[in-house]
């Protein structure tokens, strides 16, 4: 190889050495910073609670990836994946964001396929992903999580909160929350395991509903699917008026009262109980998905 | 809260508030049991047709004898959805309604939809939003409905070819619901498990396109949440 061409080589590759794959690692000071947002597209988002009042952003960017902006505009502070607009649609655009915050701080997090996992995080929560999966602990503070293939998993502390968990195909999966809970799917599962819940809305198109719940004095939950199954457990000391309705799905009580059909003429049936002095209230309604309703 | 939350947000208030006014039984008008028994009995004892299986053998032979010309005058591209489509219509009944019952629906056929038979997540929708159910919530829901549709096959656009795939087969699952409810509803159009399952099952084809949308969105607004 002469020197010319040697040279050509090296002028050909230094666009691509302009994009390698970089490391980063930034710290910033978290005074005045109320609410930290995340945005990327893809790869992955980890967030750790932690003490101390710094901000730090490490991981590994990819070539495509123009640059990682972070900026403080009043009290949120934004992290943001950007990829050149010409570089769209290339494999080599995803970065792995792992960011350490004060727990306290409000969190948001904005990915395409990014999965986003997240522990340790006391502040009001809004993660939402389109293919990525989302993973998160909660205490008392909001959360709002949405996906729509990825599957979202909530851990609680039994502590009160208010959770609105939405996913399309995706399963959503909450265990140990409390307070209220919205948990929406259209073919995906919900799984809920809930220790005092106030106010409970499940619905699902296809996806089953499995719940296991104690409910708090005068909650009231109502679970809806159109072909999916409902199985409801009750926890605790069971004080509800109950009202199942299925237009042509099976119902199955272990509480004693056997449903009755609605007319002669259809094959709707439904069952309607008060179970202690009634002060909650639990509807289940399905089309055509069975209900299953048993105590623990 | 732009103009299409807005129209959303409307959308689902009505919905919602048919939803409340729902009765929560209705009793029917009379025992038809009865009619029907009589009309059966009348059947059982009906004369034979003068034409017996003879006539439905005939009947027959001539569809076979017709069946090479239909199918050579059959098109081969795949045949958009028209107006003559045959739709199924809700009695009126003297209980409450929530839902309109609507004669036809406006079929939204895309002008440049091509005659290829290619099957694009665009046209899937739109074929298959002509197909759904001859029930309709409300003008308002219409015009929201369609308003989110438009964006969401903009949106389509911008996502993996598996990702277009999961999200119009779970929006085509919650139009085959409405089906589902639709047809019982043909048969039950007073019950009110069924309208007010059909009233969600409105809500969430809006939600869901909504929330797609939300999240599909262009990068640059991810940060203004």
């Amino acid at each position: 190889m002469n020197t010319k061409t040697f040279m050509l080589l090296i002028a050909a590759m230094l666009p691509l050495a302009a994009h390698a794959d970089r490391d980063v690692d930034r710290t910033l000071p978290s005074s005045g910073v109320k609410e930290v947002r995340i945005s990327n597209t893809s790869g992955s988002v980890e967030v750790t609670g932690a003490d101390g009042d710094e901000i730090r952003v490490t991981g590994r960017i990819e070539e495509d990836v123009e640059e990682l902006v972070i900026e403080k505009d009043g009290t949120v502070l934004a992290i943001e994946v950007k990829i050149d607009a010409s570089r769209h649609g290339r494999t080599r655009a995803s970065a792995e964001l792992r960011v350490g915050m004060p727990a306290d701080l409000a969190l948001t997090v904005i990915g395409t396929s990014a999965d986003i996992e997240v522990d340790g995080i006391r502040g009001e929560q809004r993660l939402k992903s389109v293919s990525g999966d989302v993973r998160t602990e909660i205490w008392s503070q909001p959360l709002d999580a949405e996906t729509v293939s990825g599957d979202l998993r909530v851990k609680g502390h039994g502590e009160t909160s208010r959770l609105r968990l939405a996913a399309v195909s995706g399963d959503v999966d909450a265990e140990a929350v409390a307070g209220e809970l919205e948990a929406k799917s259209v073919s995906g599962d919900l799984v809920i395991e809930a220790d005092g819940l106030d106010r409970g809305r499940f619905e699902s198109t296809s996806g089953d509903v499995i719940a296991e719940i104690a409910l708090e004095r005068g909650g009231r939950i109502e679970a809806e699917s159109v072909s999916g199954d409902v199985e409801l457990t009750l926890g605790g000391d069971v004080d509800a008026e109950i009202d199942v309705s299925s237009f042509s799905g099976r119902i199955d009580n272990c509480f004693g009262p056997k449903p009755e059909r609605k007319s002669r003429y259809a094959p709707g049936s439904e069952l309607r109980f008060t179970h202690g002095e009634g002060r909650g209230d639990i509807r289940v309604k399905t089309l055509s998905g069975d209900v299953e309703l048993c105590n623990r | 809260m732009d103009n299409q939350e807005e129209k959303r947000a409307r959308a689902e208030a009505e919905l919602d508030r048919r939803i409340a006014g729902l009765a929560r039984d209705v009793a029917p008008d009379r025992d038809l049991w009865p009619d029907i028994e009589a009309r059966l009995d009348e059947q059982e004892h009906a004369a034979p047709s003068r034409y017996g299986w003879w006539g439905a053998a005939a009947a027959a032979l001539a569809v076979a004898a017709l069946l090479p010309l239909l199918l050579r005058e059959a098109p081969d591209a795949v045949v958009p959805v028209s107006d003559d489509v045959p739709m199924a219509t809700v009695p009126e009944t003297t209980a409450p309604r929530a839902i309109v019952p609507e004669a036809t629906i406006p079929v939204e056929t895309s002008p440049g939809m091509p005659a290829s038979g290619i099957d694009t997540s665009a046209q899937r929708l739109r074929l298959r939003n002509a197909a759904v159910t001859s029930v309709r919530p409300g003008p308002e829901y219409d015009e929201a409905r369609a308003e989110l549709l438009e964006l969401l096959e903009e949106r389509l656009e911008g996502l993996a070819p598996e990702e277009r795939e999961i999200v119009v087969r779970n929006i085509e699952a919650i139009r085959g619901a409405l089906e589902e409810i639709d047809t019982a509803l043909q048969d039950n159009p007073d019950d009110p498990l069924l309208q007010e399952l059909m009233l969600k099952t409105y809500q969430t084809e809006l939600d869901v396109m909504a929330r797609v949308n939300g999240l599909a969105g262009p990068a640059r607004r991810r940060t203004d949440l």
